[in-house]
């Protein structure tokens, strides 16, 4: 499984994903001048319902995490969906599985590997986001430990978009899986904030969505839930790490199925 | 394909898949619980368009419109008492009255027509819209508003009252008689509150219109007396929630039929709590009269009498706490003594109390070693406020004590000693 993510892991070292993450360093380390998301909000818009809660004083998440998270979720939809249809159409799967090697311990390897990938460019970016706070005096909000420790929090969110990406390069090959990937989160957002909208108006504003978006949010992940100021106690922030656990879980078992199923020969 | 067998291998991850599952179940469902709590409804109106503010205009009016129906239909519907769905009903009425003023006028003479809405205390509202108007049900003349005024109890109502068929004649555009006839009853009841001086100074422009003299020397006279009076209906009263009086009339009535001293004494505390910061003034007359009395110094709840003026400044004479301190001395059951001493303490924080006030209070627990268990909680408070108050003698003082007691199997709690003395 290591040697499968420590193969994954070179095959990105590339100048071109240097450079990439060079660049985002410095749009990053720049845009962290604005104010932090929750201050960009308009107070009894949609938005201020979903992200900031009531009365809740907690530090922000900052802009500068906010564009790296950008960042991130490109890197990480662009490497998981190519990963295994990559291995698939260069024959190199056919190897590995010959090995003594399981499909479960390879799948594992390619989500540890973008998960690396994906988490190291974060961490790098939030490094030099402290960094240039702390030293330079850059950005608008001062870097304590409280708000770095919350800065962490959305990137969670990039653990059930890997396994997602990966179960739909299954599907849909590179390509493919990109496209459904980026429709299915933007039908996910739409989703996430549908139940909280419905609440949000009298009853018998819309007779029978409730019961429907009721039903149909479970086919989407809630990517919501990462950014919300209310997730700021240990229980919330225990079932924000359940969930995340477990939406990855159910993809990389529908992903190990499919793995199962297919065959890998079968792309030229 | 190959066909699907169940082995012990399946079997696992079957299992782990159903875990997995109900673990996404339940944290969804906590999740999901804490992002609608954001959207529970409040008492404040909300800009339903906001919501939608992707929307075109037009739509998001629509959805506005029909929001704000739907809301206050809901408030109608769901209104506890009559008083609070005759605002309601008439919150909608006003609300439809552009877009369906059939629906309108039809709400606003259920008010008139039904009996027990128009003697409701907001049915004046409704009432109100009806004087003079068009509507096709029902037709208030100024004779009937006149009625309904009169049957209102509080003065502040009848201020609303007035000022609501003021501003329905207003809208009509009247002749300066017709106002002076809807203001008359103000020359024979006369109100002698600066609320109400603007209504006399309206009387006095019409009846000048008019050239009635007689009428303008009345209104005179009655602004003079409002002068010298200086008095008027506090604002607080004004905008006080719907059930103010009602409490308010339930603790006069509790006061009236109290069967003995103690009884009374607890409503006329909880009269003066409900009075405070809306009248002052009565509040203060009404613990200032319990204070020394006779009928009261003997009951067994005097002490929260005597707490709730400790240092109160809406009060006068407010009971300073050397006076509390003597008044503690005069209790005799070491539990009246106790409560006594934690009231003391809870209006301290009640009038938010600097550190060396609650010193100040505290001093005398720490002197000695207390009889009880349960004034380790009063001995800590004092403890925590002369740290605040950089009162290093009494800090001390007080933590020698908080050791004493938590090391002492002598000092017990005051229910296992009573109950020990039979």
């Amino acid at each position: 499984m290591w040697a499968i993510t420590e193969l994954s892991l070179r095959k990105m070292r590339e100048a071109a994903f240097y450079i990439l993450v060079l660049i985002s360093v410095v749009i990053c380390v720049m845009a962290d001048n604005a104010d932090p998301i929750t201050g960009q909000i308009s107070q009894g818009s949609l938005f201020s319902f979903a992200l900031s809660g009531k009365d809740i004083v907690v530090p922000p998440i900052t802009i500068g995490t906010c564009v790296a998270m950008l960042f991130c979720i490109l890197i990480a939809v662009f490497y998981s969906a190519s990963e295994i249809p990559s291995d698939i159409n260069n024959g190199l799967i056919m190897i590995v599985l010959s090995k003594p090697l399981g499909r479960v311990q390879y799948l594992a390897g390619k989500y540890i590997s973008t998960m690396i990938m994906s988490f190291g460019v974060f961490i790098l970016i939030e490094i030099a986001l402290i960094i240039c706070n702390r030293v330079l005096g850059l950005g608008s909000t001062p870097y304590t430990f409280a708000l770095i420790c919350r800065q962490f929090l959305p990137a969670l969110m990039l653990i059930p978009l890997i396994t997602i990406t990966i179960a739909f390069s299954t599907v849909g090959g590179s390509m493919g899986a990109m496209v459904i990937t980026v429709m299915y989160s933007l039908f996910s957002l739409v989703m996430a904030v549908m139940p909280l909208t419905v609440s949000l108006f009298p009853d018998g504003m819309l007779p029978g969505v409730d019961m429907l978006i009721g039903g149909l949010r479970y086919l989407f992940p809630n990517y919501l839930f990462y950014f919300q100021d209310s997730i700021n106690n240990p229980l919330l922030i225990i079932s924000l790490i359940v969930y995340t656990i477990s939406v990855a879980f159910i993809f990389m078992f529908f992903t190990m199925i499919r793995l199962r199923r297919m065959d890998l020969s079968a792309i030229h | 394909m190959k066909k699907f067998r169940w082995n012990k291998r399946s079997f696992l991850f079957g299992l782990a898949f159903f875990l997995a599952f109900v673990a996404f179940l339940i944290s969804e469902g906590i999740l999901q619980a804490n992002t609608l709590a954001a959207g529970k409804k409040d008492d404040q109106p909300r800009e339903y368009a906001r919501l939608v503010d992707w929307l075109p205009k037009s739509a998001k009016l629509a959805v506005e419109y029909r929001a704000q129906y739907l809301d206050r239909k809901e408030k109608m519907e769901n209104a506890r008492d009559v008083d609070t769905r005759v605002e309601a009903m008439f919150n909608f009425a006003d609300y439809i009255k552009v877009k369906d003023k059939k629906g309108s006028d039809a709400v606003l003479a259920e008010v008139a027509l039904n009996p027990e809405y128009r003697k409701s205390r907001r049915a004046y509202k409704s009432l109100a819209r009806l004087l003079l108007g068009d509507n096709p049900q029902i037709a208030l003349s100024i004779k009937d508003y006149h009625q309904h005024i009169d049957s209102l109890d509080w003065d502040e109502d009848k201020l609303a009252a007035w000022n609501a068929g003021r501003a329905q004649l207003n809208t009509k555009r009247v002749a300066p008689r017709v106002h002076l006839e809807y203001l008359a009853p103000l020359l024979e009841n006369k109100m002698i509150y600066t609320n109400f001086d603007n209504f006399y100074a309206n009387i006095q422009t019409h009846a000048n219109k008019l050239q009635d003299e007689a009428t303008v020397q009345k209104a005179t006279a009655v602004r003079d007396e409002i002068k010298k009076a200086r008095r008027g209906i506090p604002n607080a009263i004004i905008q006080a929630p719907l059930d103010f009086r009602t409490r308010y009339a339930e603790y006069k009535k509790s006061i009236e039929d109290a069967k003995d001293a103690d009884i009374r004494l607890s409503s006329i505390i909880g009269l003066a709590s409900l009075l405070f910061d809306k009248d002052n003034g009565e509040a203060s007359r009404l613990l200032a009269a319990v204070r020394n009395n006779p009928e009261y110094v003997n009951s067994k709840n005097y002490y929260a009498a005597m707490a709730r003026m400790l240092l109160e400044k809406r009060v006068s004479p407010q009971v300073t706490i050397a006076e509390y301190h003597d008044f503690l001395k005069t209790l005799k059951d070491p539990r009246d003594v106790f409560m006594a001493w934690e009231a003391g303490l809870g209006q301290l924080s009640s009038i938010k109390a600097s550190p060396a006030v609650f010193v100040n209070y505290l001093k005398p627990l720490g002197e000695q070693l207390p009889e009880y268990r349960d004034y380790l909680i009063l001995i800590e408070q004092l403890q925590e406020k002369a740290v605040a108050a950089k009162d290093e003698e009494t800090a001390k003082k007080a933590e020698t004590l908080v050791e004493a007691i938590k090391n002492s199997r002598d000092i017990r709690p005051m229910h296992e000693t009573m109950s020990n003395r039979g």
